[in-house]
């Protein structure tokens, strides 16, 4: 005999043994080099002096000396976005499939375990706003160009040429490419241009840049010879808490170069499938890069009291998320929202090198 | 010491502005007060600000104009004051100007086609000027406006 709609009331034909309530956890990605800071402002800005690398000249001496000047100082202003993510109490399921269908009524802990199936959605909902943020800073390392929906994408002004497309002849997957050229002209560019020190470069990139990588010929014979160590790639140590697999270090030039994979995802409103860092592109990462996480203040209600009179007020918040619940007594209905106005924002814009390593 | 703002990448969530601070007068300047008149050219308004050389306004006791490339050798200070615009028919200001110091050469506001080794007789202007007990430098920036 079938299995009717009505063995499915499991008070009458069966026992649940298990459940599993999928979790996807958001991994920190980049998150590492973006620390977070908040703010209590609608903007936030950035104060930026360059540098013109000068060289002193000698003077005869008790004469006049060289004059120095220090004028240009620029300011940066940017409005971070704003998400706000809402969960209704009455289409919990929670709710639904257990004091909708009578059951569990005399259940004491019926009500802690609503408060607990909301605080798990809030959650759910606050790693969507991860996952944003996860899409920022991998916006910031592949384009500059934070990318916004309801508002004009901001621009970090990335160099063209801390962009670069290596070209046909200079894909991995070229059985004649000099890969190793490539990550030293990466390491060049981060050292003269983007004034880093650090003689260790971070290469992130999808497994397919990986893949090419190794398979690459004038890789593998570097990496074969038993004279000069300079490479050394292993089997992956993936971590859990990053979403990196790290496989390695090789030198180009003066650089040490961690080689990561990055192959971390999500899904977009369409509910199509996308990856953080695209396939083809490879982005280094000195280890004096700069950058935060900044959370912009976050608009509220406050009871306060004029007059004698305690009024709910208008106000703004500094945190990197702001839960707010509000109901109507009437239709017994409730809802909490989970707002947050976070912007990953390079501070060393010129410390990123971002190269296409596969067509 | 005048500050100029300049906005750019200016969107809904973003604005840029380059701050550029300027300093003429760098050390040891002495100043007299006065009253810049526009008897330069009378039919029409007048921008005048910072750096800007004046002569005597032969005319007008005890007034000042600003010089033009065919008066260099009347040279006798550098203004200083808060930017203004002189409206026609001899407008005037209180303005003070300097008479001596180190300055910031770069940072002078010359008359048109006219610069510091214009030839004035047979000496060049930075001659006219450290004849009245101006020393003129040039100050290199050290910083820059980038992306």
């Amino acid at each position: 005999m079938a299995i009717t709609i009505q063995n499915h009331t499991k008070t009458i034909a069966s026992k649940v043994v298990g459940t599993f309530v999928e979790d996807k956890p958001v991994l920190a990605g980049f998150s590492g080099f973006f620390p977070r800071e908040t703010a209590l402002t609608l903007q936030v800005d950035l104060e930026v002096q360059r540098d013109n690398d000068s060289i002193a000249v000698d003077v005869r001496r008790f004469t006049e000396g060289n004059k120095n000047k220090f004028s240009i100082v620029t300011e940066k202003k940017f409005q971070p976005p704003y998400f706000r993510e809402e969960y209704d109490f009455q289409k919990d399921e929670v709710y639904m499939s257990t004091i909708a269908l009578g059951v569990g009524l005399e259940n004491s802990d019926v009500n802690a375990i609503i408060a607990q199936n909301a605080l798990k959605n809030i959650r759910k909902m606050r790693d969507k706003i991860e996952r944003a943020i996860r899409k920022q800073q991998a916006d910031v390392m592949m384009t500059g160009i934070v990318e916004l929906e309801n508002g004009d994408s901001i621009d970090y002004k990335r160099k063209s040429a801390s962009m670069v497309d290596l070209g046909a002849g200079e894909y991995f997957t070229n059985a004649t490419a000099n890969p190793l050229a490539s990550l030293k002209d990466a390491g060049t560019f981060l050292r003269d241009v983007g004034a880093s020190s650090s003689m260790t470069l971070n290469m992130v990139m999808r497994g397919e840049g990986l893949a090419a990588l190794l398979t690459n010929p004038k890789f593998k014979e570097e990496a074969d010879n038993r004279r000069i160590n300079r490479a050394d790639v292993q089997s992956p140590e993936f971590n859990n808490v990053t979403g990196f697999a790290f496989h390695g270090q090789v030198s180009a030039g003066d650089f040490n170069i961690n080689l990561w994979t990055y192959n971390q995802k999500y899904t977009k409103a369409d509910a199509s499938t996308a990856y953080y860092l695209d396939a083809n592109k490879a982005v280094f990462i000195p280890d004096d890069f700069m950058a935060k996480t900044v959370f912009a203040g976050l608009p509220n209600m406050v009871d306060r009291q004029i007059g004698g009179q305690t009024s709910s007020m208008p106000s703004v918040t500094e945190a990197e998320f702001l839960l707010r619940a509000y109901s109507d007594m009437k239709t017994m209905s409730s809802t909490l929202e989970i707002t947050s106005a976070p912007l990953a924002m390079p501070i060393t814009i010129d410390r990123i090198y971002t190269a296409q390593v596969l067509a | 010491m005048s500050i100029t703002a300049t906005q750019r990448n200016e969107t809904n969530n973003q604005s840029t502005v380059d701050y550029v601070r300027k300093n003429l007068f760098l050390y040891g300047a002495r100043f007299y007060k006065g009253v810049l008149a526009n008897n330069t050219d009378p039919e029409a308004s007048q921008a005048a600000t910072i750096g800007q050389l004046v002569v005597r306004d032969t005319g007008n006791a005890g007034q000042l104009e600003l010089a033009t490339a065919d008066n260099l050798a009347d040279v006798i200070g550098i203004t200083f004051m808060n930017p203004a615009t002189l409206a026609d028919n001899a407008a005037t200001v209180k303005i003070d100007y300097a008479i001596k110091g180190d300055i910031d050469g770069g940072l002078l506001s010359l008359p048109t086609n006219v610069a510091l080794d214009t030839t004035v007789g047979n000496k060049a202007l930075r001659d006219i000027l450290t004849d009245l007990g101006f020393v003129i430098f040039t100050v290199q920036e050290q910083t820059k406006i980038d992306n």
